[in-house]
């Protein structure tokens, strides 16, 4: 088959458990081969909860010796080969389980994840990569994206109320990382710190998050992390199921429920379909001793996947829409510097409203709507073509608190409206494994344009085009892989900004390279080391470039400067990781060089207007620099208790003016326990998790730029407790949640909302989780 | 060969290029109303008349400075007031709106420094729950005192925020402050 696989497979078994002893009671024998009956060997056959297991031998089979009779799960997988689970009662004797596999023409990029019971994570990436498993994502479900990242090492949120929460990875968030969904680019205003990435979070079945530069394949932008997310995969083989969810949060008495259907034809194998939607509501949230007024929120979102896939070629249309509707708290919405300070000598919002689900002005409301359409064809057993076309189009109004002065308009005509629309094109032509290697060729083109509407101008109307081309490729040497990438990238862009009260024409146009070198060396059986050196470019932002003017939600006034040139970054990261039988450890250690960090900066003088005098800020560009570590381990204690640590340290500094950056995240580390209960008759996976989130006071924050003292340090205690239940076949799922179980009073130092109110307080999640059919 | 589906995609990225769009913008905006000026008219107790455009700021926050004249009083006068609120860009006056709304504003002046000891101002209109509005207002200078100082002017908005009389909003209007001399 692929014999330089078999090296990594090879590895992968040897951090297994040793075989069972010979001579036990019963014997699981079979057979695996492909789906034109050619045996497989070196196919992996585990059993699932003993965490043990077989490769086929030469013609496929195996052979298992389970000492204790009973029923097992048993997964057969193989690289490039969708995995099969089946159920295998050994309590009367002998089986035979002949299985053939289909291919799984999901690779997904340079990552190629083998069965959940066995992710080698030593030869996954040379980059910290952490990727999030279904099973994971569904204990979180009912959270926004941003939330859900909160547990990955490195990862931290900027957030805007209890509603608005954006990812921040290792410092650096909005434009400086991309967020992929369903393998397109997300084009939505993220350059506003409050303009949360419109995704739905009951969608996503797999999170991968890279941390660092990863230019090559992403385009302009990846400067700080990819986070990519997929949906689940359609069905290739006949059948229908689905899944439904549904969870519950006490504190803003949310409820959402989300429903999942698939089938695959039994006409034409290789069709399949899924349709998915969800709704969210919520109303104010709790902080311990008030209500956060007018912080509720509207979510509804659905798609629809049609494809065909068969090994040779296949194609996938994609429709997904988002639709929100959030409240901003009322208590943010300031006049001037006078009132910010006012407020935070307040200590507290004025006013501690009753719980509603009215959703008052100030809000937002939010559509994004994304088509895409993708293909891939074999040319030759090691070439694969693929293509895909995207469209989206995004639709952010933002309403005041009160109608301007004097007229008469409705208070549902929005301060401003911005309309985006992106139309992407992605060409790649994979090749490999010729015998140890394998890489890619890609061409990508954007064309993206943002209109205001007639009431107000936030940023101006623009028409930019982009242009990319890279390549990259991996090489297996023995214990070493050895990644290099390249990319070079064109942007045009021509902005209408107001000068004077009138429109001007401004072009832009940017153009450099990017590329990455990285070194994964397989140190020992159990541990490995991934060094990445990679320089990576942004072009500035159409805010950054043509700000004037208040920006009301931090009561400063900001100048964009148009000769701002693009940002360009160095960085070298480390990763350590140790996987063996009984623990679980992958520490990583960055620097982040920036020439020509683009930020604000406190100019001298105020701005005077009729409202007061606003401390100003313009964008300046200088040399900065990120460095920190994180990391994440978990130990096998016993065979039913697991606890976990994961930790974080990010510092930033404006090494022209030798002050720290705004605004980076604080040190901050999460210890965990976790007790399984064996499994009974009907009940599965039942488990019981309590978790403390340490979080310090931001002691390196640049002084005299910011009203308020960085708040205080804090420690939030939460537990999970869930189980599996079979009913009639399916295994239903149930969690309780309960989050801030102290009702600990606290803001967190990267919430735009700390100068104003606490961070919520204690709440309760139940979740449920019913499929159904062949899901 | 399937480049079908590919060559496709390529021409539509090409039909998007040359097709019109609406990124190129029209007319410019009208200019959002905002109030541009603020004007004190005073007629003391001895006779005198003072009509002073305090502040005035044409194109808004942003671009030129705004332009501020400052008041001369006389000690030991009572002036009897009223400030306007006006938007001159647009020709709107603003201060009609504010009386038709005054519930939910209220106009605060706040001596500062040595002038908290010179000089009371006191608001002489209220609205229907009696609370002051101050649109019309009394200011007494005190008798024998002469220097420099500043006076406060905020226009508070009362939207969630209570109106107490006292107490400011959290959305300010106007907040500017006026150099006041005293002879």
């Amino acid at each position: 088959m692929m014999p330089s696989f078999r090296i990594s497979l090879f590895l992968a078994f040897a951090l297994l458990p040793g075989l069972f002893q010979p001579g036990a009671a019963q014997t699981l024998s079979g057979r695996v081969t492909d789906d034109h009956r050619n045996p497989l060997p070196g196919a992996n056959v585990v059993l699932v909860d003993q965490q043990t297991g077989v490769i086929t031998d030469a013609d496929g089979r195996f052979s298992l010796h389970p000492p204790v009779p009973g029923t097992y799960t048993v997964a057969i997988s193989f690289i490039g080969f969708e995995t099969l689970t089946r159920s295998v009662d050994l309590s009367r004797g002998n089986q035979t389980l002949n299985v053939q596999l289909y291919p799984d023409v999901l690779i997904l990029e340079e990552v190629e994840v083998e069965t959940r019971a066995q992710e080698n994570r030593l030869t996954l990436s040379s980059q910290s990569l952490t990727i999030l498993s279904v099973k994971e994502l569904d204990l979180l479900r009912g959270r926004t994206l941003g939330e859900m990242l909160e547990n990955v090492a490195g990862v931290t949120t900027l957030n805007t109320g209890p509603t608005i929460s954006k990812p921040v990875i290792r410092g650096l968030h909005s434009d400086r990382i991309v967020i992929v969904n369903a393998g397109l680019a997300q084009e939505g205003q993220q350059w506003g710190g409050e303009h949360a990435p419109e995704i739905d979070p009951f969608s996503p079945h797999q999170i991968q998050v890279l941390r660092g530069a990863a230019g090559v394949e992403y385009g302009v932008g990846a400067i700080g992390g990819v986070i990519r997310v997929e949906p689940r995969p359609l069905r290739k083989t006949p059948g229908f199921g689905g899944q439904f969810t549904t969870t519950a949060y006490t504190n803003s008495r949310q409820g959402a429920g989300a429903l999942l259907l698939e089938g695959g034809s039994p006409r034409l194998r290789g069709l399949g379909w899924r349709v998915q939607g969800s709704l969210r509501q919520a109303g104010n949230a709790d902080a311990p001793d008030y209500g956060i007024s007018n912080t509720g929120f509207r979510e509804a979102t659905g798609s629809v996947a049609v494809g065909y896939h068969s090994d040779h070629r296949g194609g996938e249309v994609y429709y997904s829409h988002f639709g929100t509707e959030l409240g901003i708290f009322t208590g943010a919405h300031i006049g001037n510097v006078s009132d910010l300070e006012r407020a935070i000598a307040r200590g507290r919002p004025q006013t501690d409203p009753d719980f509603t689900y009215t959703i008052d002005n100030p809000k937002q409301r939010v559509l994004h709507d994304l088509i895409s359409a993708k293909s891939f064809y074999t040319l030759a057993p090691e070439y694969r073509l693929e293509a895909q076309y995207g469209f989206q189009h995004n639709v952010r109004k933002e309403f005041d608190a009160h109608r301007p002065f004097g007229s008469d308009a409705p208070l549902d005509r929005p301060a401003f409206a911005l309309q985006l629309q992106t139309h992407s094109v992605d060409l790649k032509l994979r090749h490999g494994p010729h015998g140890n290697h394998y890489g890619v060729v890609g061409l990508s083109g954007m064309r993206q344009t943002n209109v205001n509407a007639t009431s107000g101008l936030l940023i101006p109307n623009f028409r930019a085009y982009t242009f990319g081309l890279f390549a990259r490729e991996t090489v297996l040497l023995g214990r070493w892989t050895v990644d290099v990438g390249a990319r070079f990238d064109l942007r045009r862009m021509t902005a209408y900004p107001l000068i004077n009260r009138q429109f001007e024409t401004r072009q832009h146009r940017y153009a450099n390279a990017s590329g990455v070198v990285g070194l994964l060396y397989q140190l020992t059986d159990h541990w490995s080391l991934g060094v990445h050196l990679g320089t990576a470019w942004r072009p500035p932002g159409v805010n950054e470039l043509y700000s004037d003017g208040v920006h009301h939600g931090t009561a400063q006034y900001e100048r964009g400067d148009a000769t701002l040139a693009a940002e360009r970054n160095r960085s070298i990261d480390a990763t350590l990781r140790h996987q063996s039988r009984y623990a679980d450890v992958e520490i990583g250690v960055y620097y982040n060089w920036f020439d020509g960090y683009i930020s604000l900066f406190p100019n001298p003088e105020p701005t005077l207007t009729i409202r007061g005098a606003f401390p100003t800020f313009s964008y300046v560009q200088s040399d900065a620099a990120l460095w920190g570590f994180d990391g994440v381990a978990a130990y096998q204690v016993l065979g039913f208790l697991r606890v976990g640590a994961a930790f974080s340290v990010v510092r930033g500094e404006n090494l022209t003016a030798n002050v720290p950056l705004f605004q980076m995240p604080a040190d901050q580390m999460r210890l965990s326990a976790q007790v399984d209960l064996p499994a009974g008759t009907q009940r599965r996976d039942t488990f019981f998790k309590t978790e403390v989130r340490l979080v310090a006071r931001q002691d390196h924050a640049p002084a005299g730029v910011d009203y308020a003292e960085p708040p205080p340090g804090y420690a939030l205690l939460g537990f999970t407790a869930g189980t599996g239940w079979l009913m009639g076949g399916t295994l239903v799922q149930f969690n309780l949640s309960v989050h801030n179980a102290f009702n600990t009073a606290y803001r967190d130092y990267l919430s735009r909302f700390r100068y104003f109110t606490d961070d919520p307080g204690r709440s309760v999640v139940f979740r449920l989780q019913f499929p159904f059919g062949q899901y | 060969m399937r480049f079908g589906p590919f060559l496709f995609l390529f021409c539509l990225f090409g039909c998007i290029q040359t097709g019109c769009d609406s990124a190129t913008p029209g007319t410019p905006p009208n200019e959002e109303e905002l109030i541009t000026t603020v004007r004190l008219v005073l007629a003391g107790n001895d006779g005198t008349d003072l009509d002073v455009v305090v502040f005035r700021d044409l194109d808004g926050a942003g671009g030129a400075a705004p332009v501020r004249n400052g008041l001369i009083l006389d000690a030991g006068v009572t002036y009897t007031g009223r400030i306007g609120f006006t938007d001159e860009a647009n020709g709107e006056d603003i201060t009609a709106e504010v009386g038709a709304e005054d519930e939910a504003h209220q106009v605060f002046y706040t001596p500062l420094g040595d002038l908290a000891n010179w000089l009371t101002v006191t608001p002489t209109d209220t609205d229907e729950n009696n609370l002051p509005v101050g649109l019309l207002f009394q200011i007494a200078v005190a008798p024998g005192v002469s220097g420099n100082g500043q006076l406060n002017v905020v226009l508070s908005h009362f939207d969630e925020f209570p109106k107490d009389g006292t107490t400011r909003s959290n959305e300010t209007d106007v907040d500017i402050t006026i150099d006041v001399e005293i002879r």
